[in-house]
């Protein structure tokens, strides 16, 4: 064994720690701190390129399907109108707003809020972000038509609903910023303006159909579907001549499907008909669980169903009574939409207008249909005004509604200028039947001269034996709904509340 | 890349400091000779005696002798623990034979400190130590049942007895209210959380050190703001080896006492034939046949077995040191299916190759196993607890077909509206659910004397832990409320965590001063993995193969997440003439979990201590032993968030177009780059006191903390898309004192008697909400008002029952049996508890906690008993309110709605119960005095008695020790709480919260609520008789 001196070993030791010290000294360890998360997509760096941006437009088609799918936009968009009434014993803040009761801090009222929101906030990242991503400039600019669709969609439905709202066109930088963070309310006319104008960048950079494959699925926002959604706008807005020109390049694009009962079935998605649909798969968390919602336990079972846990019935929400009333003998509509317990039609009526018969363990399988032709032609006959061709827009609807080739004139079901009634109650009327609870009849109700609008919901309210023993007397007022309380607190008085809250 | 390369480096330099150390030896010529102690003559065993400066030594045997070679000019040293070190010319001696004296100084007690230990007399901060005898004897599986009610400044509530299931432990209570309040849990120097705690065998454990001041919590910076719990488990010691068995054997059970008292079938159909106007319900009239009374707790509840065998072989030279241990916990559950077994196994062993060397190697692999028979512990409704609650007695456990029996069996026509309550035993028979985790904790540290009192120490220790999930739902068959086909979910995921540590630390005295400094560089990371998958629809009952089930259905999760904390510590102790006391800390921590702003934050302490007792005047006085005046005043911080909450992100969702699968974003957080820690300002006064040689001592604390920076979410409009975005805003504060006393009544050779007791106070008190004036919680049932504590319960207060004949001009309608309030803003009508008639009605801060211990021993016997309870802290009992309640025709507890209740006027109950009648149709009970419940209680936790088996008889057998004893757990608790363990508490979940009265998205904690949690098992009686031997 070998002897060493001691003070050699400490004396080198020393030096060595010495000068490890002094390393030390020199190399900062700080960066140890600094650990980037990997299960997650850092905000910081994505819409690199072009598929990232693809991907955040799905994202916003994504958020879409969390509005639509809900039953708090159909309590809002629906429930709110003449077509359907709201069960009194179910959740209280449903009811309200069927009846118009609803308080500032209202929750259907802040959840849409906020998804319309969440949907506007994506397609601002895809439209702010996207124009410097790297990649195929087409797929970029096609990108960013789409959530310029998507977000004049959510704005359009937010005008309507809640008038003048605030104006978010770009992403938020700094969320500590309230320069950043608040956004005072914009007139109606601004907000219809902005609308207008991303429905034209849309339709310059959309294309009329899309092949299929990874990035240009079927079921994506088309031309079509934007200048369906502008004449819809402009149709709102009373600017008719703009509606016309939008609605005839849509004119012959599409065929309404022969069996109404087909545009709302299982697997028949995105047909013919369809011109744009939020939409759903079975399995994989992008199901669509409302639709046999509607559908009361006994039913359910009755037909079996299967059904996920307490979904049946879980809405509440029934067709009013003149809903039921407005259809004419032999409209085969009726049948499509209103069921009534065990066939009886004396029974308590349900909407059984998107259920899924064929509905397994994973869900049913049913888009929703946002836009459609049938929707096109009456809106065109609509802007048109009366007359033979509005006249024969209108027929080839109902001649459809009632099993016949809507391509040939029925007397039995053909309405003219001498049938009862005025033409915009002929073409409310007809648009009531045919897109019963497709979430159109508030926002068409809204175009109406306000005591029209006025008069039949006190009309209905007030007739309505749900909700017997109440008097009804809606103000002009009440045709706008809160803006959410948290919004006006939270910005401290900048977002304005509506009037009459 | 420069990211790595930095590490690398940093890594590489402390793997350098570890390593090289030449081991030297030199030999001459050989020694013998005899230790012995001076005073009694006693051969001395064990003792080491080295040739200083190498590693050449040897121990003495049994009768104090040694042999060993030494070079002539050698000094030898022998050394011995408790005596003072004697060295020894070799000269041209042969035999040498010493003499050791004891040495009073290091029998005083020491304290294990950050990053060493200290004698506890120097000590300037808060450390309460509880040590392996006061744990070895408690039938308990994990150290925190063990240490509750031993020490002040600590409260740990024990939410769920169910296994597996951790404890809420504070230290001087929450400071918080959105981050954890979790203290840091350093096992053998392992910066670590309670989960590792409580996998320790509680055998393995020599000591816990509670550090609780600035003081005591610096060295531990951005993690020592809740205070730092030290666990430090037995090694080897020189000497003779030793092998120690205990076999623990018992049962336990939840006796009578601890359950919440249920209506029986008798009482049940009462209340609900007066609820419903005196005649039976249809539900009832149509169903009951008369007899049928079913004690639906009975029917889950089971006495559970409990076994634990623990054997340690340990010893050592004056080279190496050992400590080998192996510890078995069978433990049945107290609900059928329900039970946990242990499997611990620990090495821990020493290798000095000289005087200034040391290896060490620690490695405690452990295994635990648990089962559970249903799927959610905690929920309403699906936990086998709360079906056992809920469901009516008329009800048979199985229909007169064999099939379980069902709350829709009551639904006469659908239209009852009973809730859909599920058999307790049908839910446990269907699922399977199994956890099997396996932890280890272990590492290997070096250690080298490069000058004398120059110390460096290297430490590298890894964290491993991964946990196997599996839930299995065997029916395939439509069942009430349970899943109509089959359900398997699998997962597993793991966390691996490292650490190098290394310090340097010098320690010199010199005439009047002495002081020892340390200063080290840590680094920690921590990484989690899980994966998991989930379908339905197995094809065949029995294989649990994700394949085989529906493939629609099938769905595959994963997510990782990591954080890394990087530290430069120091601290200096100087001590002026053993009186005068200094200790300054400072620590510097980068976490990765702060925003990109904020990485890096530095704490630190200065305490003084002035020991009284070595002053003359005291001294003269002739009784005190030691007393010492501490004073310290620091900054801490809490790291207790989640690992990225800084970063702004995106989450992957799902999104199909035309029938094909594709995927999108959704913004999940917007992220901030200034979000920092919460740090805690914490001031502490403390006395220490013992008189008569010990026979009397105490130790006063009194503590100021105040956390700033609370992390909250501050608003924004929901039009960002978000609730809010997490920020630094906000500050509360906790004061109070502990005072802890001891007391040897009676110390006689045969016949002891001690006492201990101690007290915590703490009065809380929200001092900012970033301008926010309260923040509401759970929809404004319990809410965080500044100048308030932590959560407060508020509604109208109920002063009484309505009877006939009275006026009450608030309630114009009220009916005889319903509750009359208190008109509290005397506008002459009552609102509900988001009104102005809401008053204060409690708080869930608790004020004071208190443990109380005695022993008595006579002879061989010892009779030990520990005393633990706490007051204050009110709970708004959602359970009986919401969901336990006449209105949902469930079964009730008796407490709370039968006893005492109005019946008529003749029976006009206990003025403060509804009556069944009509009771409740105000709505304004919900949330009012009548929900409010105390949470005040005292536990006797424990009663031993013990036999230590005489000498004269074990040693004849060959062993050197040992005992028997007979222990209870959890003898009683005394309580007016109404519903079982007073500790439940249910869980935020995340949900939304609400700020001034406008509802936002939560912060997304899953913090306590004060409010009660009816799936938590109530806490069991154990008896257990327990051998403990040593050879």
């Amino acid at each position: 064994m070998k002897t060493k001196s001691y003070k050699l070993i400490e004396s080198r030791t020393m030096k060595g720690y010495t000068f490890l010290l002094m390393m030390l000294a020199v190399f900062s360890c700080d960066d140890f701190a600094e650990v980037e998360p990997e299960d997650r997509i850092d905000a910081t760096t994505f819409f690199a390129n072009d598929l990232e941006v693809v991907i955040g437009v799905n994202g916003a088609y994504a958020a879409q399907r969390g509005i639509f799918g809900d039953m708090q936009s159909f309590n809002l968009l629906e429930t709110r109108s003449d077509n359907t009434v709201q069960n009194t014993n179910e959740q209280a803040e449903r009811f309200e707003t069927d009846t118009f009761e609803e308080g500032i801090g209202n929750l259907p009222n802040l959840v849409v809020w906020g998804r319309m929101y969440n949907v506007i906030n994506l397609a601002n990242l895809v439209i702010t972000r996207g124009p410097d991503a790297q990649g195929d400039a087409n797929l970029i600019s096609r990108a960013v038509g789409e959530a310029k669709f998507l977000r004049a969609f959510s704005y359009f439905h937010m005008v309507v609903m809640w008038g003048g709202v605030p104006l978010r066109l770009e992403p938020i930088k700094d969320f500590g910023d309230e320069s950043q963070t608040i956004v005072p309310r914009s007139t109606a006319t601004q907000v219809y303006d902005q609308i207008v104008s991303d429905l034209n960048d849309a339709t310059a950079t959309l294309p009329d159909s899309y092949a299929g494959g990874l990035n240009k699925e079927k079921g994506r926002a088309t031309r079509l579907a934007a200048l369906t959604l502008l004449g819809k706008v402009q149709l709102q807005r009373g600017n008719i001549s703009e509606a016309v020109t939008a609605l005839r390049q849509v004119e012959g694009r599409y065929s309404l499907l022969a069996d109404y009962s087909n545009i709302h079935s299982s697997g028949n998605n995105n047909s013919a008909e369809s011109i744009f649909e939020i939409n759903f798969l079975p399995g994989n968390q992008t199901a669509y669980g409302l639709n046999n919602g509607f559908l009361p336990l006994s039913e359910a079972t009755r037909f079996g169903i299967v059904l996920g846990g307490g979904a049946a019935g879980e809405l509440g929400v029934r067709p009013s009574l003149d809903m039921i009333n407005i259809f004419e003998p032999g409209d085969l509509r009726l049948a499509a939409s209103i069921g009534f317990l065990n066939d009886d039609p004396n029974a308590e009526a349900y909407v059984n207008k998107f259920v899924d018969y064929t509905a397994g363990v994973n869900g049913h399988n049913m888009n929703i249909v946002a836009l459609r032709y049938a929707d096109v032609l009456l809106m065109l006959a609509e802007a048109l005004g009366e007359g033979a061709e509005s006249y024969e827009l209108i027929n080839m609807v109902r001649r459809r509604g009632f099993g016949l080739d809507s391509t040939v004139p029925d007397p039995a079901v053909d309405v003219d200028g001498t049938t009862t009634g005025t033409f915009i109650e002929k073409v409310m009327d007809e648009r009531r039947r045919e897109l019963a609870f497709e979430l159109h009849r508030w926002i068409d109700l809204l175009r109406l001269p306000q005591a029209d609008v006025l008069n039949i919901m006190n009309t209905h309210l007030n007739n309505e034996p749900e909700y017997s023993g109440d008097v009804f007397n809606l103000t002009a007022n009440n045709l706008l709904y809160p803006i959410p309380t948290s919004e006006v607190e939270s910005s401290g008085g900048v977002v304005a509340q509506n009037p009459g809250f | 890349m420069k990211n790595n390369y930095a590490k690398q480096t940093c890594f590489w330099l402390f793997c350098l400091l570890a390593s090289s150390f030449i081991e030297v030896s030199a030999q001459q010529r050989n020694i013998t000779g005899t230790v012995v102690d001076a005073d009694s003559g006693d051969p001395l065993p064990g003792v080491n005696v080295v040739v200083e400066g190498t590693s050449t030594g040897t121990i003495t045997d049994v009768n104090g002798s040694y042999s060993m070679n030494s070079p002539d000019d050698a000094t030898l040293s022998f050394s011995y623990i408790g005596y003072q070190t004697v060295t020894s010319q070799v000269g041209s001696r042969s035999v040498i034979d010493i003499q050791l004296v004891s040495d009073i100084s290091q029998l005083e007690e020491i304290v294990v400190v950050g990053y060493g230990t200290q004698a506890k007399k120097d000590v300037t901060g808060s450390i309460a130590s509880v040590g392996s005898s006061k744990i070895e004897q408690r039938p308990v599986t994990s150290i925190t049942e063990a240490i509750q009610g031993l020490v002040p400044g600590i409260n740990i509530a024990q939410r769920n007895a169910s296994p597996g299931e951790l404890s809420a432990v504070t230290i001087r209570a929450a400071g918080s209210i959105s981050a954890g309040s979790d203290p840091l849990w350093v096992i053998d120097g392992f910066p670590t959380d309670q989960r590792n705690a409580v996998a320790i065998s509680p055998l393995d454990i020599e000591s816990v050190e509670i550090l609780k001041d600035a003081s005591a919590t610096a060295i531990y910076g951005s993690r020592g703001a809740n205070g730092v719990i030290i666990i430090t488990t037995k090694s080897g010691q020189e000497g003779a080896s030793r092998i120690s068995v205990s076999v623990t054997t018992g049962v336990s059970q939840v006796p009578e006492s601890e359950r919440m008292t249920l209506l029986n079938s008798e009482e049940y159909v009462r209340y609900y034939t007066e609820q419903n106007g005196g005649t039976a319900p249809d539900w009832i009239a149509n169903n009951w046949d008369g007899q049928t009374d079913t004690d639906w707790q009975d029917a889950v509840m089971r006495t559970g077995a409990f076994q634990n065998y623990a054997i340690s072989a340990s010893g050592g030279s004056n080279k190496i040191s050992y400590l080998l241990s192996t510890n078995y916990i069978d433990q049945e559950g107290t609900i059928i299916g329900e039970g946990q077994k242990k499997y611990s196994a620990r090495l821990k062993a020493d290798y000095r190759p000289n005087s200034k060397l040391t290896f060490g190697v620690n490695l405690a692999p452990n295994i635990t196993r648990i089962q559970r028979s249903s799927p959610n512990l905690t929920t309403d409704f699906s936990s086998i607890q709360a079906q056992a609650y809920l469901l009516p007695p008329i009800l048979p456990i199985r229909r007169a077909d064999g099939t379980y029996s069902n709350a829709s069996d009551l639904s006469v026509g659908g239209g009852t509206g009973l809730l859909n309550i599920a058999n307790p035993l049908e839910t446990a028979e269907n699922y399977q659910i199994r956890s099997n985790l396996f932890r280890f904790l272990g590492g290997a540290n070096v250690s080298y004397e490069i000058l004398e009192g120059l110390t460096l120490k290297s430490v590298i220790s890894a964290n491993f832990a991964t946990n196997d999930d599996e839930t299995f739902y065997v029916s395939p068959g439509p069942r009430f409320q349970l899943p109509g086909s089959s359900e398997l979910r699998t997962g597993q995921s793991q966390s691996m965590g490292w650490l190098n540590e290394n310090t340097i630390s010098y320690k010199r005295s010199a005439g009047d001063h002495s002081f020892d400094v340390l200063a080290g560089l840590s680094f920690q990371n921590n990484r989690f993995e899980s994966t998991g998958a989930f379908v339905r629809g197995l094809q065949v009952a029995g294989p649990r193969v994700v394949s085989i089930g529906d493939s629609g259905s099938l769905q595959g999760f994963n997510s990782n997440s990591e954080n890394a904390i990087v530290s430069y510590l120091g601290r200096a102790n100087y001590s002026f003439r053993g009186k005068y006391l200094l200790t300054a800390t400072v620590r510097r921590d980068g976490s990765s979990r702060f925003g990109v702003n904020e990485l890096f934050h530095t704490f630190g302490s200065v305490a003084v201590g002035w020991r009284l007792s070595e002053e003359e005047f005291i001294q003269n006085l002739g009784f005190v032993d030691n007393a010492k005046i501490r004073a310290s005043i620091g900054t801490t911080g809490s790291n207790e968030i989640t690992d990225f909450p800084s970063r702004a992100n995106y989450i992957p969702v799902r999104q199909s177009f035309g029938g094909s699968q594709t995927f999108g974003i959704n913004t999940q957080n917007p992220g901030n780059d200034n979000l920092t820690w919460e740090t805690s300002d914490q001031l502490d006064i403390g006395f220490d006191l013992s008189i008569f040689n010990n026979k009397f001592s105490m130790t006063f604390d009194y503590f100021n903390n105040k956390t700033s920076g609370l992390i909250l979410s501050r608003n924004l409009v929901p039009s960002t898309g978000f609730g809010g975005f997490l920020t630094n805003i906000g500050s509360m504060r906790n004061k109070g004192i502990e005072l802890s006393l001891n007391a040897k009544v009676v110390d006689q050779d045969d016949f002891e008697v001690n006492i201990g007791g101690n007290i915590t106070t703490n009065d809380q008190e929200i001092l900012d909400l970033g301008g926010e004036d309260e923040i509401f919680n759970f929809f404004g049932a319990l809410r965080r008002v500044v100048g308030g504590e932590l959560q407060q319960i508020r509604g109208p207060k109920s002063i009484g029952v309505a009877r006939v004949g009275e006026s009450y001009p608030a309630q114009p309608n009220i009916k005889p049996g319903q509750l009359v309030y208190d008109d509290f803003d005397g506008n002459g009508s009552i609102g509900n508890f988001l009104s102005t008639d809401a008053q204060l009605l409690g708080d869930t801060n608790i004020d004071l906690i208190y443990g109380l211990n005695g022993a008595v021993r006579y002879k061989n016997f010892t009779l030990s008993t520990l005393l633990q309870g706490q007051s204050g802290a009110h709970v708004y009992d959602f359970w009986q309110i919401q969901i336990q309640t006449p209105f949902r025709y469930l079964n009730l507890a008796k407490e709370f709605w039968y006893d005492g209740r109005y019946v008529s006027e003749s029976e006009p109950g206990n003025g403060k119960t509804p009556g069944a009648v009509g009771g409740l149709n105000d709505g304004i009970y919900v949330v009012s005095s009548f929900g409010d419940q105390k949470t005040d209680y005292v536990r006797i936790r424990n009663v031993t008695l013990n036999y230590d088996i005489p000498a004269t008889f074990a040693t004849k057998y060959g062993i050197e020790n040992a005992r028997v004893y007979l222990a209870v757990e959890n003898l009683h608790t005394f309580s007016d709480f109404v519903g079982g363990n007073p500790e439940t508490r249910r869980l935020s979940g995340g949900g939304p919260a609400l700020i001034g009265g406008s509802q936002i998205a939560g912060v997304g904690d899953n913090r306590e609520l004060g409010l009660t949690s009816p799936g938590s098992l109530p806490l069991p009686r154990i008896w257990t008789l327990g051998i403990n031997l040593s050879f």
